[in-house]
């Protein structure tokens, strides 16, 4: 489950951004469980919109985690190049 | 239930910015059920102030503690030991709760971190609508169980006002009308003869328009 503390604490760990890599959608085997992971991120985004931490470039989520190895490769690479263009979390 | 939703971040960081020391004390009852001042809300809130205190560079230490009741003092007690290790207690439980720990720890400051809001349900997941205003006279009754007094804008007691359009109210076309609902339910309930009793003006006197209220029971005063 990703809980929304989770998320929170990875940050404050010193990650500057956080990948939440989730199946589609449609093919959550607990039926909800993607729904609720992007719920989750966009609540999480806001709190951390009200630190003054940009939550649209800093938290991510993908509903690619069976699309393979080459897709979530160029997803992170892709999040990694964003990255240069904001500053480090605190 | 109360129910109430946590003040914006904001505002929670100016009133706690004076304290080093914090506790943030969460209530495992209503404001748990409406998302607001529970264990996981405790945990979110204590991490998001850490960050934002990081942010800024400056430090605080905070704990986090969940009680079952903060409106109870057998609970309230076991919160006794963190409080008194901190400068201040930023509290996520309802209005009452704030108050019955500050009666309790009279030298220690209590902090709201919920904006109480109402006597309410759980209407559908995630969805929490008010019921109740505690007007201390209850007359559900009369109304089929719906409640004039709350669920009407206008605090009708004696059947609609001519703006009910569609089962809905005037006032806000999203609410549905207090008034087309107790009748369906009075029909239902072949009830409809309540309604032929005209209700006098309400006595405000029993509700929070008297004056702050106590209930007394002797019965259970040792």
């Amino acid at each position: 489950m990703t809980k929304d503390v989770y998320l929170l604490r990875a940050f404050e760990a010193g990650a500057d951004a956080v990948l939440v890599l989730a199946c589609p959608e449609e093919n959550c085997r607990y039926a909800e469980g993607g729904k609720r992971a992007r719920k989750r991120i966009q609540w999480v985004r806001a709190i951390l919109d009200q630190i003054g931490m940009d939550g649209q470039k800093r938290l991510f989520i993908y509903n690619t985690a069976a699309a393979g190895e080459k897709a979530v490769k160029g997803i992170i690479k892709d999040i990694l190049s964003g990255l240069k263009h904001i500053k480090e979390s605190p | 239930m109360i129910t109430g939703e946590q003040k914006p971040l904001q505002e929670i960081l100016g009133i706690i910015r004076p304290y080093k020391n914090l506790l943030i004390l969460g209530c495992g009852t209503c404001v748990k059920t409406c998302f607001a001042g529970g264990e996981d809300e405790v945990a979110v809130m204590a991490s998001a102030v850490r960050l934002a205190y990081k942010k800024d560079g400056r430090k605080i230490d905070i704990r986090e503690l969940t009680i079952e009741r903060q409106c109870e003092n057998e609970f309230i007690q076991e919160s006794a030991g963190e409080a008194a290790r901190s400068d201040a207690v930023l509290s996520l439980a309802c209005g009452a709760g704030v108050q019955a720990m500050a009666k309790r720890f009279k030298d220690i400051p209590i902090l709201p971190g919920v904006n109480t809001t109402f006597i309410g349900i759980q209407e559908t997941e995630g969805i929490f609508t008010e019921e109740c205003s505690g007007c201390g006279d209850c007359e559900l009754a009369v109304f089929g169980g719906i409640c004039p007094v709350t669920r009407c804008a206008k605090r009708l007691m004696n059947g609609p006002c001519g703006g009910s359009q569609d089962g809905k109210c005037e006032i806000d076309p999203g609410t549905d009308c207090a008034w087309a609902q107790i009748i369906d339910r009075l029909t239902r309930l072949g009830q409809m003869d309540n309604l032929k009793k005209i209700i006098p003006p309400k006595n405000w006197n029993t509700s929070l328009s008297g004056g702050p209220r106590k209930l007394v029971r002797e019965d259970h005063m040792i």
